[in-house]
């Protein structure tokens, strides 16, 4: 008889003690408020941290996102090439007469800052993968060209830092127009 | 069942439960090689909070599911990475998070101890970018493993085979007898 009693005991405390602790759980998902610091991530963002140098951010072009180039202004000086510490940019260029526009290479002559461009880049690539986001190639590009994407670049190309492949072949990017290449075979001699 | 592709009807809804299920709730095995390897915690903790998207962390290679690459493969490491890999039930996937996982990262040229790529000792599923990457990038690498694991169809491809080679043997048993 006593084991009988203790068994339906045990079951009311089971009941009553889960209710009073589910209680304390239901008062604080009702009425939480403050405190909640998930950021439900796909839906909404956080805007990108960018890095605070000592000086303003529209003079130094600094955030950590993925590197773009405008081939239209790029003028093949090497420049990023060099200073890449890991060496994940490659550039190809081959000689061109100097600021004149070749259509069929989708090639412009002059820059937007002005400059006149004596090499057609006919290759332009950068590994995304090797790439240790360390904004050296940004600063000394003579024409700006080269850039982190958004941030204070936003208004040249819209933030994008999630890029992830499935295959690891498409994080090289490719910047120099696919036409160039064919154009120098066929047009200038070896 | 006949063969003429009409048995997927069948067990289209049965690929969609699985693959549902695979993909809610893809426990990671928890261990880091380096600096990755704190934005990986940085994602479980309640700012990111991967048990969000089911991502639970297990210590033991036997109960996960994904095996998320986070830093520098050293080649002594690869040879860890490679049996922990082997160690994990199927079906299992890796997400190569980090440039230094992906390709060796800053040590690719001159690396003399470090794998120039994870995918040189076990496939990779999903290769997240960043030096670390953030938090939000390892998420939305996950989500696109979750994407990737929706499109496989586990049924004819893992389930019917496994079947016919069970019904072989016990026919090849049977023959003995």
């Amino acid at each position: 008889m006593n084991g009988v009693k203790q068994y339906f005991t045990n079951i009311w405390q089971a009941i009553t003690t889960l209710s009073a602790g589910m209680r304390v759980t239901m008062r604080h998902l009702l009425h939480a408020r403050k405190g909640i610091v998930t950021l439900q991530y796909p839906e909404e963002r956080w805007p990108r941290p960018e890095r605070n140098i000592g000086f303003p951010e529209q003079d130094y072009n600094v955030i950590r996102s993925r590197l773009h180039v405008d081939m239209d202004d790029c003028i093949g000086c090497l420049k990023c090439e060099r200073v890449c510490p890991v060496d994940c940019i490659k550039i190809e260029t081959v000689k061109v007469d100097k600021g004149v526009d070749i259509p069929d290479a989708g090639h412009t002559g002059i820059t937007s800052h002005g400059t006149q461009k004596r090499l057609l880049v006919t290759r332009f690539d950068i590994d995304m993968t090797e790439c240790c986001y360390c904004n050296l190639c940004v600063y000394p590009c003579p024409e700006e060209c080269i850039y982190m994407v958004g941030g204070p670049n936003a208004d040249k190309y819209p933030l994008d830092y999630e890029f992830s492949e499935y295959d690891r072949a498409d994080m090289i990017y490719r910047f120099a127009k696919p036409e160039t290449k064919p154009w120098a075979k066929e047009n200038l001699p070896e | 069942m006949a063969k003429d592709g009409s048995g997927n009807i069948i067990v289209a809804p049965l690929n969609k439960l699985l693959n549902w299920a695979r993909s809610t709730s893809p426990w990671y095995f928890q261990f880091g090689l380096a600096c990755c390897a704190i934005e990986m915690m940085a994602t479980a903790a309640s700012r990111h909070d991967l048990e969000r998207i089911g991502m639970m962390p297990r210590s033991s290679p036997r109960q996960a599911d994904v095996m998320i690459v986070a830093g520098t493969v050293t080649m002594k490491m690869a040879l860890r990475i490679k049996r922990l890999y082997e160690q994990m039930a199927e079906p299992k996937y890796v997400v190569s998070m980090g440039s230094c996982a992906t390709s060796g990262g800053p040590y690719w040229q001159y690396g003399y101890h470090v794998l120039k790529g994870v995918d040189l000792v076990i496939p990779v599923d999903v290769y997240v970018p960043g030096c670390p990457p953030r938090p939000e990038q390892l998420i939305e690498g996950l989500l696109r493993l979750q994407e990737k694991i929706q499109k496989e169809r586990p049924v004819q491809e893992i389930i019917v085979p496994n079947i016919k080679e069970i019904l072989k043997k016990k026919k090849n048993k049977e023959k003995k007898k």
